[in-house]
């Protein structure tokens, strides 16, 4: 296990692409989420001066309800992610040293377990910048009576550290059945950005509940603002079992798929 | 003859209509250097991708060192498949850290191997800026790392310029000499020849011969003879023990003889019998020859 990791990291970080496309994820993340208070709130003010009823402002960095809002908006950015685990899967198939690794000695079990290895600690890394981030916003901007209680939603972070790993593995199992990069790219932002949004508003809802990757996004839903309060909406405060069990069955089930292509392939 | 290193029994692949390997048994012993021959397509890559575990077969079954296959045995083997595959952006060492973490050696052999295949000097470039031979030299280090017992290499000299050619039959050589046993497959017979103690030759994924180098060669050394009564010469040699076969071509005969007879036995036997040879010649068959005859009976 421990060497498998050895081996994925060589491959990742002595990788100019890697660090690339990470450094890009964490700027923009750490930007997106200090700046999202100031942007909604520019945005509202603006608003706010033609509308006939006070808007309150935004304060998103409020203990506890900070966990909910921040790995909210961190969740949407999470395809960069994808894309590094596209990249590094299908180059292993277009460089074929997948078949260097089985013919040196590694298994197709070890290979699966090296990868979902990558996919873990990529899920890991996304979970501790959100979670970094909030506890530094969190401080910065919270009272004295909100600290105190700011390891209430805590749980936030988990969540989003599985809703992350079940969108990447969904993205792995694309990057092993199409294996070259630029299909994998080419069927997964067409699948995540067009058909399944569109599916999502044909279908009718008992059938457009049960789609995946809406699934993954709905274990943390949009979280409740004072606007929204103030329209009468209502949306989920806390994360729901359900959701949770239907992401595990997805990701157990893409995982499957991922172990039993590698098994009955020839490199 | 020594343990057995790998044993093939009826293996088959099918890509579609095409008959990869077809039915193939294969036995290697220790200490053989064992080519497979054959022209492209033959099922040279296809075998040995199977037995490397990278290629499920249609059926049959191979066994290495006796044991089922699994990955750890393949660890005792350093392989090259086809073309060097490695990691484009990584240096040399580094793509061999990789190597030597999967078969769960220490690093400390890669400078070694490094330096048997003349790419120290190099070791910290990426495997990008490596010309063709320098490809196919680090892929030989990687299969030669962590000392295993048997190495594959295949097609070892493909896209080499004549002096890498040589360096690479030099270093194949060398690795001979240290005991180990070596399976190579290559389409060139001067190359077998020159290397090999041993020989399997493939067509159609079938194996037309299987022995040693020596055999295949000097079995079909051809003594061609005519004399004024052929007919009665043919009689007189083929009942004689040195004569493996002998046939009327073009007024002349020519006589295949067995192992331990030469021309001048066969002038000596033809006279003592009566027949003064008005003609005798060796045809030695080259294996190149002979390799060619195979292929051509058997299509």
């Amino acid at each position: 296990m421990r060497i498998l990791f050895r081996i994925e990291a060589r491959k990742l970080f002595r990788s100019p692409a890697f660090w690339l496309i990470l450094a890009l994820y964490t700027v923009s993340i750490i930007v997106i989420l200090s700046g999202a208070e100031a942007f909604m709130n520019k945005v509202v003010g603006d608003a706010r001066k033609n509308s006939p009823i006070p808007i309150p402002e935004f304060s998103l960095y409020a203990f506890p309800y900070i966990w909910h809002n921040l790995t909210y908006i961190a969740g949407l950015f999470k395809f960069l992610l994808a894309f590094t685990i596209i990249l590094f899967i299908c180059n292993e198939f277009s460089y074929r040293t997948i078949r260097q690794h089985i013919i040196t000695g590694m298994s197709r079990e070890s290979f699966f377990l090296a990868k979902l290895l990558s996919t873990v600690a990529l899920s890991f890394y996304a979970a501790s910048i959100v979670f970094g981030a909030s506890l530094v916003l969190g401080f910065i901007h919270s009272g004295e009576s909100e600290t105190i209680n700011f390891s209430a939603k805590l749980f936030f972070v988990a969540v989003y550290f599985l809703e992350v790993f079940a969108y990447l593995s969904f993205a792995g199992m694309i990057a092993f059945l199409a294996k070259k990069t630029g299909v994998a790219v080419i069927i997964f932002v067409i699948y995540a950005f067009i058909a399944e949004p569109t599916l999502g508003f044909r279908l009718p809802e008992e059938v457009s509940w049960y789609l995946p990757l809406k699934t993954f996004g709905r274990m943390i839903d949009v979280p409740n603002t004072s606007l929204m309060k103030l329209f009468g909406v209502n949306f989920s405060e806390t994360v729901k079992w359900i959701d949770v069990v239907m992401t595990l069955i997805y990701t157990s089930a893409t995982n499957l798929i991922i172990m039993l292509k590698l098994k009955f392939s020839d490199y | 003859m020594g343990q057995v290193i790998i044993e093939t029994k009826s293996l088959s692949k099918h890509y579609g209509r095409i008959k990869a390997v077809d039915g193939l048994n294969l036995k290697v012993c220790r200490g053989e250097v064992h080519g497979i021959l054959g022209p492209n397509g033959s099922g040279k890559t296809t075998t040995l991708g199977i037995v490397l575990g990278v290629i499920r077969p249609l059926s049959g079954t191979y066994k290495w060192f006796g044991n089922e296959p699994s990955a750890t045995d393949r660890r005792r083997i350093g392989s090259t498949l086809e073309n060097p595959l490695f990691y484009p952006y990584l240096n040399a060492s580094d793509n061999l850290k990789i190597i030597a973490d999967i078969r769960d050696c220490p690093h400390d052999g890669i400078d070694d191997v490094l330096q048997t295949v003349g790419l120290s000097e190099r070791k910290k470039s990426r495997f990008s800026t490596f010309s063709m031979g320098m490809k196919q030299r680090l892929a030989i280090a990687a299969a030669m790392l962590g000392d295993p017992e048997v190495l594959i290499f295949d097609e070892p000299t493909n896209g080499l310029d004549p002096q890498g050619i040589a360096e690479i039959r030099n270093l194949v050589r060398h690795i001979a000499a240290n005991g180990k046993t070596i399976l190579m497959a290559s389409h060139l017979l001067d190359e077998v020849q020159k290397l090999c103690t041993h020989v399997t030759v493939l067509q159609h994924g079938r194996c037309l011969y299987s022995g040693s180098v020596g055999q295949f060669g000097h079995s079909e050394d051809v003594v061609e003879v005519s004399t004024d009564d052929n007919t009665g010469l043919k009689a007189i040699l083929e009942s004689w023990k040195g004569c493996y076969s002998a046939e009327e071509v073009q007024g002349r005969l020519h006589v295949k003889l067995n192992s331990g007879f030469s021309a001048s036995s066969l002038n000596e036997y033809a006279f003592s019998n009566g027949h003064v040879l008005g003609h005798i010649s060796l045809i030695s068959k080259t294996l190149e020859q002979n390799f060619l005859d195979l292929l051509k009976n058997n299509l």
